[in-house]
């Protein structure tokens, strides 16, 4: 096994000072981070790094039943904090690994000192008497449009015409390179991200945290948010007037903000 | 000026930025950071059956997506664009008045005001129906390859392994798990093969177990086949890993051992007669002594048959001298004590 520091392309931004560490969400690497974590590195250690199946992190490393769950990805941040040796760690976790951080910090309270969730969701499905947002015809028309996508972005189809669709074959095109991976990848790293249910685990947490809401998410209703405030003891609930799903790179400075006052 | 002359002039002076925008072969999309869709050509609203007034100002970008479209767009697009400030070519269906989706390539770039801030995203759509339809082709074709690729491979691994299976029931000892009579015939033709051609040493060991006849009278044929079975494995456990131990018949085994000369094959015979011999095998709830005689011979550039041959007469040998011991063949050339045939000898 390559080391975790390879695996997950960790890398440490600032020196001394309590960890500070940054989880992308679906779709992207730790590049998205790159107007929040330097805010952060002047007085504390930043810590980014890519989920394995996304960026520069070790694609042979993705195994479809380690990460057939959440709980994977957050084995892999235990084993990042236990590598880097970081205890009373924040830790920053967008969408899908807002939930990653959740259920590590379940696990292992004892490394973290707070959750800031951006764009949360313990659930992204629709269920009876809580709306998430999606249908799962929803997931369907995205694992669709992904593959339209990544046929094109991946440039796979000459490899597939010649019968060698295996070949995780990327064009030089490094135009849309930051969101890029292998096509079986993100198909079932998608699946995994959008089809998860973690509701029940939100009453177990026991680390205080931060919900950072858009104002207006396209893939998380508001009610979500109140949804989690309500049953994770020791939260708060910020609304964000950031739009989107991604105000971290829409709104760097509100959000850097608003976890600056909650630290 | 002719007529001609002064229509094309008319013509040109229509010509306006305004009206490539309009009319462009390509959809434009113009719209506020928060989605609102600010600005819009013809040829969009002619692909989508929107009126101008139900768009602009009213809906923002993400109405006109699919749900996975939707999803697409804020995982990846939006992400990219506030990154690069610019994508290329991300295939995604506009949804149209009636429902109807328009599959486009879209492009997109973002503008900033003056103090660098993000302000409009612009976007170019080109009609993608022949390209989707050709991808949808290719898709098909590359998902009934995977399937039949993955079906053939699967028939392959269940041949492979079946094949397998009966390679070594064919070349197995059912009881002792060693190899049996065609297999040592078979690697010690191939042994003889290769010396032959390339030199090196090459000798055999035969091992015999001693008053076999007894221990089965005694104590039954279950001990006598757990005796087998003990034997082999106490011999399997003592040679080197190139050398070869299979079941001749009956109590009769053989070692076939590469690169060993007359010095390895007597050490090699010796562990094999020690290994046996260190402790009784327990059998019928009693305790059996068992020992074995063994005979070896260095090839000497014979047949196997010959090289047997000189192998059994040395086994007769040390079954003549009392059991429980090992000898060796003497060499081809210098018939000797141990090459003596013919006496009826006290096999068993």
């Amino acid at each position: 096994m390559t080391d975790v520091v390879t695996r997950n392309n960790v890398h440490v931004l600032g020196g001394d000072g309590p960890a500070i560490v940054f989880a992308h969400g679906f779709g992207c690497d730790q590049n998205v981070w790159r107007g929040i974590a330097p805010a952060f590195a002047g007085d504390r250690r930043a810590v980014v790094f890519d989920h394995v199946g996304a960026g520069r992190s070790d694609l042979a490393a993705y195994d479809a039943g380690r990460y057939g769950s959440l709980a994977g990805y957050a084995d892999d941040v235990l084993e990042i904090l236990a590598e880097l040796a970081l205890t009373d760690v924040v830790f920053v976790g967008h969408s899908m690994s807002a939930m990653v951080g959740v259920l590590a910090a379940i696990r292992e309270p004892s490394r973290f000192a707070s959750l800031v969730l951006v764009a949360p969701s313990p659930r992204f499905a629709d269920a009876p008497g809580y709306t998430g947002g999606m249908s799962p015809a929803d997931l369907d028309d995205l694992l669709d449009a992904l593959d339209r996508n990544y046929f094109g972005w991946a440039g796979s189809v000459a490899p597939l015409v010649m019968g060698n669709p295996d070949r995780p074959e990327l064009s030089e095109d490094l135009t849309n390179s930051f969101c890029r991976t292998d096509p079986k990848i993100a198909r079932h790293a998608a699946r995994v991200a959008f089809a998860c249910d973690h509701r029940a685990d939100l009453p177990h947490v026991r680390t205080r945290g931060l919900i950072l809401q858009c104002r207006d998410d396209a893939l998380v209703p508001p009610a979500v948010g109140e949804y989690m405030n309500e049953r994770m003891p020791g939260s708060e609930l910020v609304v964000l007037d950031a739009t989107g799903h991604c105000p971290h790179l829409s709104a760097p400075e509100e959000t850097v903000a608003a976890i600056r006052a909650f630290l | 000026m002719s007529a001609a002359a002064a229509g094309a002039a008319a013509a040109l002076r229509e010509e306006t930025a305004d009206d490539l925008y309009e009319h462009a072969p390509c959809a434009y999309v113009s719209a506020l950071m928060d989605g609102t869709i600010v600005k819009c050509n013809g040829t969009f609203l002619t692909w989508t059956g929107h009126h101008r007034d139900d768009v602009v100002g009213r809906m923002r970008f993400r109405d006109l997506l699919t749900p996975g479209g939707r999803i697409l767009h804020e995982t990846h697009h939006v992400p990219l664009l506030l990154m690069q400030g610019a994508v290329r070519d991300v295939a995604l269906d506009i949804v149209g008045a009636d429902g109807r989706r328009v599959p486009t390539l879209m492009s997109s770039s973002l503008r900033r005001d003056a103090a660098g801030r993000p302000v409009v995203v612009r976007s170019t759509l080109f009609h993608a129906g022949d390209r989707a339809a050709y991808e949808r082709e290719l898709r098909r074709a590359r998902d009934r390859e995977r399937g039949a690729r993955e079906a053939a491979e699967a028939r392959q691994e269940q041949l492979a392994l079946r094949n397998d299976r009966l390679e070594r029931l064919a070349y197995t000892d059912p009881l002792t798990a060693v190899a049996n009579r065609r297999a040592l015939d078979e690697q010690l033709r191939t042994a003889v093969r290769h010396v032959r051609r390339h030199g090196g040493a090459l000798g055999v060991v035969l091992v015999d177990i001693d008053h076999f006849k007894r221990i089965n009278d005694g104590f039954g044929h279950d001990c006598g086949d757990n005796v087998l079975r003990t034997v082999a494995r106490r011999m399997r456990e003592v040679v080197r890993e190139d050398d070869v131990v299979g079941r001749l018949g009956g109590e009769e085994f053989l070692i076939i051992a590469r690169e060993t000369g007359p010095d390895g094959l007597q050490r090699l015979a010796e562990r094999l007669r020690g290994a046996v011999a260190a402790a009784p095998i327990a059998c019928a709830g009693a305790s059996v002594p068992v020992t074995v005689s063994a005979g070896w011979a260095a090839w000497e550039g014979e047949s196997p048959e010959a090289l047997l041959g000189r192998a059994d007469r040395a086994l007769y040998t040390a079954k003549e001298s009392g059991r429980d011991a090992v000898r060796g063949a003497v060499a081809r050339t210098h018939p000797g004590p141990g090459a003596i045939r013919g006496a009826p000898g006290p096999r068993g």
